[in-house]
This record gives C-alpha cells, structure tokens and sequence, in this order.
C-alpha cells in the first residue's frame, strides 16, 4: 500500500494505470487491483476512462487514477505516521553503565 | 541436373521458412489466448454487475497493453500475461466486494431471502404435519390402549356388541379427543405458532410482493396450526380422529397394541424427521440471513 502511494505521490497530477503501477511498485495485480479499489472507496484516488478512440488507437480504452485533492493530504499524513512508526528511536541503555573506579 | 537440385532447394527452403513462419504465427496467437482465457475466468467469478466495470473497461485493457504494448516481448507478455490473470482470479471476489461491498453484500442478502422464502412454506408444512401427526398418534395410541387397560370390548354378544362397541367408540373417541385437545393440543398450538416462521415474515417485510404469493398456504397453516387466529383446527381433528380411530380398532375390531406398533412407530420415525427437516430448512439459512443482516447494517453505519 506505501509503495503504491508513494507513485501516486510522486508526481500529482500524473495519471497512473493499473499495469504501470504493477511495474513500478513492483507488487503482483492480485494485491495491486484491492488497494486501488480500497483507495478509491476511501475517496483517496479516483478512476477515469482513457479519453482515446478505441477504433482509432486499435485497442480498448484504459481506465487510469489520480489522487483527489483530500486524498492526496491524508496518503501524506499516513505516510508520515507510518515513517515515524518504523524509524527507530534512539537507543537508551536499560541499565547504566558502572563507574570506573579505584579498586 | 545440379541446377534442378538448387532450384528444388531454394523452393524447399523458401516453403520452410514460409510454413515456419506460419506456425510460428499460429503458436503466438494461440498462446496469447491463454491470458485472454484466464482472465475470463476471473471475470466469470465476478458478480454480474461488476463485470462491465472491472472486467470489460479496467482489466482485459490492461491485458491488451501488456500483450500489445510496446515493450511486450513474445515469451515475457506470455509470463506477465498470465502471472497478471491468475492474481486477478484469486482476488477478482475481494476486489468487487471493496469496490462494492454494500452491493454485493444486499445481492447475497436478497438470494438468501428468496432461499428463506422457498424453504419457508416446506417449513411451515413441517410444523403443521408434525403437529398433526402428534396430535393424531396420541389420540390413536390412547384410544388403541385405554379400552385394552379397561377391559372393553370383550364381553358382549353380537348385536349388542356392535351397537355397544359403537357406543363405547364414540364415547371413548370423544372424550379423549377433548382430553388431547385440552391438554396435549394447546400445548402443540403454542409451539407450532412459535415455531412457524413468523420471524422471518417481519424480515420480509421489504419485500411484500413475495407476502401475497404463499396466502393460501398462510391460510391453510393457520386453519391447521393456528399461526395467526389462533384456530388450530387441523390439531383438534388431528387428535378426535386418532381418538375414534384407535377406540374404534380396539373397541370393535378388538385390535391389539402388538399389532398396530409398527405403523405407530414409523410415524414417530417420520414424525422425528419431519423436526429435523424444519430445523434444517430454517435454522442454518436464518443464520445465514441474520449475518448477513448485521454486516449490511455494520456497513451502513
């Protein structure tokens, strides 16, 4: 799912296809397919038709997304929450560390 | 002779490398079916509705892109091809029930209700025919024993005896007749009606046009059972007719118990079956119904 958003996220306004998204994030279409159909629920990305002439192009039109406006805000605080999660804090030592002393 | 063998040569050659050709054609065309074939497997796992959106405008052009494209190589677009289908038959369910949750959800909803609304008038019948069976066996059982305890019915001439036995049949049949309806039929009338499937009527209610095809059958098993007038007749005759008939066998035919305990104990066989075929046929899909139910109003929420 992050690495989905991430593509979104990269650049706004780009229209993303189903098979392009496999590609660059690099996730099979039995995973790719629920997350577009989550988002899109959620109101994060929504689904247009290619505007081509499938007669003239010789090939069916494809259906691409794009971020909305609200969707583009959350997916950004997600994704920053969900970085905060997983960076690692820093280290404290449990116990504290014996003063070297005089014997 | 050299110059004829070239000749037939080069033309061997170039019909190989034509036929070759050809095949090679016809190989690539059928292996790029597969793909096509299997994503119409995934499609056929969709439900009707979302076939059109997700099948026909979103995923069978991206199979083209991926077959056609410009970077589809013949033995990688096979590969991806097929890896890019049999995902989308695996999740092809879970894809339109997210795309369409609520959808899917009041499609299964509504199958279900028209399974429970065909199973319910077999139910209905179930409860009633167990009803009368009870009702009718114990008065048939209590008219065949009480004589038999009591010693009537063998000692009388053979006029007498028939008037007598006539006497005694009806007067027997009757007051066990009103002795079962008193007792035992008030009580099966109380548990017809809880077990006659009232419950699932309030859920039909959003659909009243199934309610008007299955009055008849609602007339019947409340004149029998007493599901809404509190009638139950079909119990009270149930149980008058086993009484007369079981005084009547013991009374003037002199029938004895030993005789009649096969037929008696078949009916309880049927009598048990007929239970457990209500309790299937309402039971497990009213469950099934009610999950539904709560996931379409935890949808809705």
């Amino acid at each position: 799912m992050a690495r989905v958003l991430r593509i979104f996220l990269d650049d706004l306004d780009e229209p993303r296809y189903g098979f392009e998204l496999m590609k660059l994030a690099r996730v099979p279409s039995g995973t790719l397919y629920p997350i577009l159909a989550r988002l899109e629920s959620a109101g994060w990305i929504e689904g247009h038709r290619e505007p081509v002439d499938p007669s003239a192009e010789g090939r069916p039109a494809r259906r691409f997304y794009v971020f909305t406006p609200q969707g583009a805000i959350s997916a950004r605080q997600e994704l920053a929450e969900l970085s905060a999660r997983i960076t690692p804090g820093p280290v404290t030592r449990r116990f504290p560390r014996p003063e070297s002393g005089r014997a | 002779m050299s110059l004829l063998t070239a000749s037939v040569a080069f033309f061997a050659t170039l019909a190989g490398a034509v036929l070759a050709d050809l095949v090679n054609e016809e190989i690539r065309g059928q292996l790029d079916r597969i793909p096509v074939v299997l994503l119409s497997i995934a499609r056929r796992r969709l439900p009707e509705a979302m076939r059109g959106p997700l099948h026909d405008e979103e995923w069978y052009p991206e199979l083209q892109e991926i077959l056609n494209g410009e970077n589809a190589r013949p033995v990688s677009r096979l590969v991806i091809g097929v890896r890019y289908s049999l995902g989308l038959i695996r999740r092809a369910h879970l894809v339109a029930s997210i795309r369409n949750r609520k959808v899917t959800v009041q499609t299964d909803h509504d199958r279900w209700l028209t399974v429970v609304e065909l199973l319910r008038s077999a139910a209905d019948l179930c409860v009633v025919l167990t009803g009368v069976m009870i009702s009718g066996g114990a008065g048939a059982l209590l008219g065949l024993l009480l004589p038999q305890l009591l010693h009537i019915g063998h000692q009388r001439g053979p006029l007498l005896g028939t008037v007598l036995g006539l006497a005694l049949t009806i007067a027997f049949g009757t007051g066990l007749g009103v002795a079962i309806t008193l007792v035992l039929s008030s009580g099966l009338r109380r548990i017809t009606r809880r077990l006659l499937v009232t419950r699932i009527d309030r859920s039909a209610d959003a659909a009243p046009e199934r309610q008007g095809k299955t009055r008849l059958l609602r007339s019947v098993v409340d004149f029998a059972a007493g599901a809404g007038r509190d009638n139950a007749w079909g119990l009270r005759v149930a149980a008058f007719l086993g009484a007369y008939t079981g005084a009547g066998l013991a009374i003037l035919l002199g029938t004895a118990f030993s005789i009649v305990w096969q037929p008696l104990l078949i009916g309880a066989i049927a009598t048990g079956a007929l239970v457990f075929l209500r309790v299937s046929l309402v039971t497990v899909p009213g469950w099934w119904l009610r999950r539904l139910r709560e996931r379409l109003e935890t949808d809705g929420s």
